[in-house]
């Protein structure tokens, strides 16, 4: 009898091994590809900035992959568009994850930002941003969400735009106009708590307004009567333009600051004069789609006209930060070793230590900090609609924040501080 | 601020919300369908300037030309396709079929222009012009001229012309207009084509204030508020239009900013509850 049991122990087993190499497969990688899932809002208001990262992170791929890819495995680019919604975000990411996506990149909108973690957090799939900017991402930490996009979030750009506005503008009295939604919101809430806790400062008047809306002469008339000094206008760029447009032509000569979802293409295209003086935050702080001189835009901008052609408003500098982001992906996957799983790559993206991956700031990640890049660069509009790069460009002080950022380099495993990345050929 | 100067800026969008209208309601009175594609029409009318006009470098005036016409046919295949095979069916399934319509056209507009936002520089200065205490600007008063110069022409044409008396009549009693020998089929064709003129019209005028974007169309909501609150009537329509972008604006700056977009569907409800036939609408009653 014994001697039965033990033959049908050994024939259970031996069934069971295949299924127990499946069960152990790793989810979008095979022996030839890993398959990395890219959400963003392709169709709608944000679409320029969507298409933009979605493009440049492309860029970025075909460059791993002609070069022989990553372990041998070329990458795999599944896109998916969120249309800004959090609702389409939340499927979006569901098919992905479910359809074996071993990694999740992009999205440009906070609102979906914030639908979406919490699944990445359950699913245990990693998430490296390369678009918005709500300190949410980062701020408590989330295991599993990583910020690189080559900029910081909303809490650091605050409280530095919270300076430029007080020391450097010499605002007294401030109207900030916002989204009603994510990222206005926590635009709102970080240079509230800056303003009031850098200067017992409070704004003038705060004025919401919904996506999609078009007249906007109650905020700006709220906004004059208030004697508003300066007009902060937060949210995207279609909002953004119509607000500052109808603010010169209601008269407000006050100065406009714009928000980070402003400084794109399609604004400075579409604003021309309207905009002269105008200062906004940027999210691209070293290279600018702008700074044409720079080899490093000169490229990832030709290569984008050439491979995904242009649009209204596009190239931008999104396509920089898809780039930037996907170089942080791939420097990851290459530390993260052959024998690749996704809670390798987590903790491979915390290895990264002022690592430079050839464009823009160095990458610093650690286990308690999962944003790349901490500074702030602004730009001030000059005649046209040009964008000049203002002498105002900080990295935002440790005390400033609620938690340790810039912790002690002893404290990192050491890392190597170029990536081999930085070095592939560039496509002809 | 001066609440004239609210008022006064709210002339300009005003006159969009009445010409959206005034299309809804054309088709209305003639049809008895609501056309739930009308603000794909209006998005067709800026798309077909930014084509005309930016792509193909053709002058300002013959693209806004070119513009009315293209809409204007679209309007016309629209009742043809969504309207005019539905005839004997329920009115209800016409609404569905616009609204399908509207869909396609949405989609296609996506495929054709891809869905990014789009800008057109203003043909009139809109550099803030004051009159004492009231700033406004030339476009303000090109947007509310262009506005009226079309109402007058539709009002003309309804007045004085053989085929608006049969419009009229039409839109009274159907049956009675056909046995008088009026063509019904050719007054629907007409009052779609009529309509694809101002929805043309009304996306040419607000497509260097607004940014252009395949989405653009829920303008229709604020046309339909304006119909509501007018009572489905022509004047009606127009005076909604003005009130609804003057009544959004007051109540954005002495009530609520946060809720201003409210304020069209609260006086939907308000005029659906107080007065269901709307400001200037006829009470229509049924002996039963």
């Amino acid at each position: 009898m014994k001697r039965w049991i033990m033959i049908g122990f050994l024939v259970g087993l031996v069934f069971s091994i295949p299924w127990m190499a499946i069960a152990a497969k790793v989810p979008g990688v095979t022996d030839k590809e890993i398959v990395i899932g890219n959400i963003n809002p392709l169709t709608g208001g944000a679409a320029s900035s969507g298409i933009g990262q979605l493009n440049g992170f492309q860029l970025a791929v075909e460059e791993i992959n002609a070069a022989g890819g990553i372990h041998g495995r070329k990458i795999k680019v599944v896109p998916l568009d969120s249309e800004c919604n959090p609702t389409k975000g939340v499927a979006a990411v569901r098919k992905l994850i479910g359809e074996g996506a071993f990694a999740v990149t992009g999205e440009y909108c906070s609102g979906v930002a914030i639908a979406i973690n919490p699944i990445f957090e359950k699913e245990e799939v990693p998430m490296v941003y390369s678009g918005c900017v709500t300190s949410k991402i980062v701020y408590p930490m989330l295991k599993w969400v990583f910020h690189g996009q080559g900029s910081s979030n909303l809490r650091d750009l605050s409280w530095g735009t919270a300076k430029f506005f007080v020391e450097k503008l010499g605002a007294k009295k401030i109207a900030f106009v916002y989204q009603a939604n994510e990222l206005g919101e926590n635009e709102l809430e970080n240079t509230r708590e800056a303003l009031k806790k850098m200067y017992n400062m409070e704004f003038a008047v705060a004025l919401p307004y919904n996506m999609g809306d078009s007249d906007f002469t109650a905020q700006v008339t709220k906004a004059k009567d208030a004697g508003a000094d300066l007009m902060h206008v937060g949210g995207l760029v279609r909002e953004g333009l119509l607000i500052v447009r109808q603010a010169r032509e209601l008269g407000y000569k006050g100065k406009i600051t714009g928000g980070t979802g402003l400084s794109t293409g399609g604004f400075f295209e579409a604003i021309g004069d309207f905009g002269i003086g105008m200062v906004l935050q940027d999210t691209a702080p070293k290279y600018e789609i702008f700074d044409i001189e720079n080899p490093m835009v000169k490229y990832v901008k030709e290569q984008s006209i050439k491979r995904y052609g242009t649009g209204p408003g596009r190239p931008n500098h999104k396509n920089l930060t898809g780039y930037y982001s996907m170089k942080v992906v791939g420097e990851a996957l290459r530390r993260a070793g052959k024998d690749l799983t996704r809670d390798k790559f987590r903790k491979a993206l915390e290895t990264m230590y002022n690592v430079d991956i050839g464009i823009g700031n160095p990458v610093t990640f650690s286990p308690w900090d999962h944003e790349a890049v901490h500074s702030l660069a602004l730009y001030v509009i000059a005649t046209g609609g040009v964008p000049l790069k203002l002498d105002f460009e900080c990295t935002v002080s440790e005390e400033n924040l609620p938690v340790p950022h810039f912790p002690k380099p002893e404290m990192y495993p050491k890392g190597i501080t170029r990536s081999p990345l930085a070095d592939i050929p560039k496509l002809k | 601020m001066d609440i004239l100067q609210l008022i006064l800026k709210s002339l300009s969008y005003g006159s969009i919300y009445a010409l959206v209208g005034l299309g809804l309601v054309l088709i209305f009175r003639a049809t008895d369908v609501l056309n739930f594609g009308q603000g794909q029409l209006f998005t067709m009318g800026a798309y077909f300037l930014v084509t005309f006009w930016y792509m193909c470098k053709i002058p300002y005036a013959l693209a806004f030309l070119m513009s009315i016409v293209g809409t204007a046919l679209l309007g016309f295949v629209m009742e043809r396709v969504a309207c005019r095979p539905l005839l004997k069916a329920p009115v209800m399934n016409s609404i569905i079929a616009t609204f399908m319509t509207g869909i396609v056209i949405y989609n296609a507009i996506q495929l054709i222009w891809g869905a990014e936002v789009r800008h057109v520089s203003p043909i009139i200065s809109n550099k803030p012009i004051s009159a004492g205490k009231i700033i406004f600007t030339a476009q303000d008063i090109w947007i509310v001229a262009i506005t009226g110069f079309f109402i007058l022409l539709v009002y003309l044409f309804l007045q004085f012309t053989k085929l608006g008396v049969a419009f009229r009549a039409t839109s009274m009693n159907k049956q009675a207009s056909s046995l008088m020998g009026v063509s019904v089929k050719k007054v629907f064709s007409l009052s779609w084509v009529m309509s694809g003129i101002l929805a043309a019209v009304a996306g040419v005028l607000l497509a260097p204030v607004l940014m252009i974007e395949v989405g653009m169309g829920w303008v229709a909501i604020k046309g339909f508020a304006a119909g509501i609150v007018g009572g489905f009537s022509i004047p009606g329509t127009i005076i909604g239009g003005f009130l609804l972008a003057a009544v959004e604006n007051i109540f954005g700056v002495y009530v609520s900013v946060a809720f201003k977009e409210m304020v069209s569907f609260l006086m939907i409800l308000a005029v659906l509850l107080i007065k269901p036939s709307g400001l200037l609408g006829i009470e229509v009653k049924k002996r039963v």
